[in-house]
């Protein structure tokens, strides 16, 4: 048990620091753009806004966008911004537990005596690769609360959700109290803060582990780009699929319950976060014994 | 614990590539076994089927405990995904070290970071020990500089020193001495003595003629995936500077250096040798 606690504690330790920390670092600039482009836009678009609370700042980031309904007259909006963050995120971990299998990490391997110590300690390195992503992003929209002189809160004012395109606007609407001027879509500015979306932000980091999971047992697999390719794919997906068993469909901020009339449920997200980390960790640890292990020689020459 | 080093019948195809093809050896506790043949002929795959890091498509690969002189059994399933040995007589599990395709470290550690980190998975040798291998083999383990700023012969060495710190059953060593110095050949040699000595099953894969010559009990020729040929006893390949490669001067394979003992007669079931390691 100590062994693989201490390998645990080195793939973290050293695969955070050393092996992708220029992708941590890629993925913290492309927060802080998509997080300043919202804020600039939200300003445009309400020149009292001020200051922006957390839960705003986090919604700059990750807000996605509405469902896509076939029949309706409004067109597909793709949220190029939110795939950025989600991208970016993948990329993070695309390749190193695969090249760390044909160098070092084979090494392990031999030392463990069987596969899964080694297994688990990359799936324990996923799961800390999308939760410091997500904390990178809170550090970010903290940073943005603080110079802004927003509330440090997990709360949202209608009019932020409703300017960036996302949320149901009756419930919008609602919640702002009914401060409607000319049209139905018109929501008053100034108000508190008073959406929580503490749910909605917890089942970031969770969903990002599941997503970040898949990315992971597919490039071992099937090879780094495949990872990549659906590690983006599957959150894209969740963007014009209505299925609730897609990890993306709880990465969307705007879709969830608090800002969407039958939106996602934090509840089931951690549901569906749960089973997607657990089944992908098992079948994924199944096959990985059965897998052969080769050097990137013997790799590239067959 | 001594261990015996088990290739029956071994069979590897990958991606519709025959890659190793009906080879059968056995590398006894305490000697020395060396594998020669050309690039690709498959030597360091056998090496990481006996690691378990490959699975046999047909045949066995692993390594076996020998227990009160006995020979564990070879459990097929086991060996070919990395659980070697421990055949259901109470043995532990043998200790295998390896050096395969290359020494491989994380880049931004030092060496006695990186052999500190391989130890604490076993708990059977710790710092002190890494450290020891370190200075067997001519390095500083004080040297605090990370592994990436090591030149190519001290990667290598540092591959030797994780390969020997844990006085391993059986010793895997794909081309030691690539890029070491002559000094540290000498010293890769005595290591792998030592080991040998110590009762590991040991075997290395080399271009260098001169090298398996002065420090194998017999050498295995691979071509093309199965076994071309057999050396038993030493070796003067200083005589055959080709042979180490499976080519004599005249072109030809290298048969008849020593003994040579023809494919079909490669005995199955060769006897222990009596080792005394705990």
């Amino acid at each position: 048990m100590r062994g693989i606690l201490c390998l645990v504690a080195s793939d973290v330790r050293y695969g955070m620091g050393d092996a992708v920390r220029g992708r941590l670092a890629l993925f913290a600039v492309a927060s802080t753009v998509v997080l300043f482009l919202s804020y600039a836009l939200a300003n445009v678009m309400i020149p009292e806004l001020e200051g922006v609370t957390l839960g705003e700042s986090l919604l700059f980031v990750w807000r996605g966008t509405r469902p896509y309904v076939a029949q309706s007259a409004l067109p597909f909006k793709v949220p190029t911004q939110w795939l950025a963050v989600i991208a970016c995120a993948t990329y993070v971990c695309a390749d190193y537990p695969v090249r760390d299998l044909s160098g070092f990490g084979a090494q392990v391997v031999v030392a463990c005596g069987n596969r899964w110590k080694w297994w688990l300690a990359r799936c324990c390195w996923v799961v800390a690769c999308a939760l410091t992503c997500f904390l990178i992003t809170v550090a970010v929209g903290l940073a943005l609360t603080v110079v802004s002189g927003g509330e440090v809160s997990l709360s949202v004012r209608p009019e932020v959700v409703d300017v960036l395109g996302v949320g149901s606007h009756d419930l919008l609407l609602a919640a702002a109290g009914g401060l409607t001027t000319d049209g139905d879509y018109s929501l008053g500015v100034g108000t508190q803060p008073q959406i929580p979306v503490i749910g909605a932000v917890l089942a970031i980091p969770a969903l990002l582990a599941a997503s970040m999971m898949l990315e992971f047992v597919v490039a071992l697999f099937a090879g780094p780009v495949a990872g990549f390719a659906v590690g983006v794919a599957v959150p894209f997906a969740s963007t014009l699929i209505p299925a609730g068993w897609l990890p993306g469909a709880y990465l969307m901020m705007g879709r969830t319950s608090a800002l969407m009339r039958g939106g996602t449920s934090p509840a089931i997200a951690a549901v569906v976060a749960g089973a997607w980390i657990a089944s992908l960790a098992i079948a994924g640890g199944i096959a990985f014994r059965r897998m052969d292990i080769l050097g990137r020689r013997e790799g590239d020459a067959l | 614990m001594s261990a015996t080093i088990v290739v029956e019948h071994l069979t590897k195809s990958i991606r519709a590539t025959i890659v190793l093809d009906d080879v059968t050896l056995r590398v006894r506790a305490g000697t020395i076994v060396g594998l020669a043949g050309p690039n690709g002929s498959g030597k360091t795959m056998l090496m990481r089927a006996i690691a378990g890091l490959i699975r046999p498509t047909r045949g066995v690969a692993c390594v076996i405990p020998d227990v009160n002189g006995a020979l564990g059994q070879c459990a097929m399933r086991d060996a070919s995904h990395g659980r070697n040995g421990a055949g259901g007589n109470g043995a532990r599990r043998p200790r295998i070290g390896m050096l395969l395709e290359g020494p491989a470290f994380l880049a931004g550690y030092s060496g006695l970071r990186n052999l500190a980190l391989l130890a604490s998975i076993r708990r059977v040798a710790d710092e002190g020990d890494a450290a020891a291998a370190m200075e067997a083999i001519g390095l500083d383990p004080k040297d605090a500089r990370p592994y990436r700023a090591y030149s190519l012969g001290m990667k290598q060495r540092l591959g030797i020193a994780g390969a020997i710190m844990e006085h391993p059953d059986a010793l895997l060593l794909d081309e030691p001495t690539n890029a070491l110095d002559s000094s540290g050949v000498r010293r890769a040699a005595a290591l792998i003595r030592d080991q040998a000595r110590q009762g590991a099953a040991v075997m290395v894969a080399s271009h260098d003629a001169g090298f398996l010559a002065e420090l194998a009990d017999e050498v295995w020729t691979l071509a093309e995936g199965h076994v071309e040929g057999h050396v038993d006893g030493h070796v003067d390949l200083h005589a055959h500077p080709d042979s180490a490669t499976g080519e004599s001067e005249a072109g030809g394979k290298t048969r008849s250096a020593c003994r040579e003992v023809p494919r079909d007669n490669v005995p199955n079931k060769a006897p222990l040798a009596a080792g005394g390691r705990g």
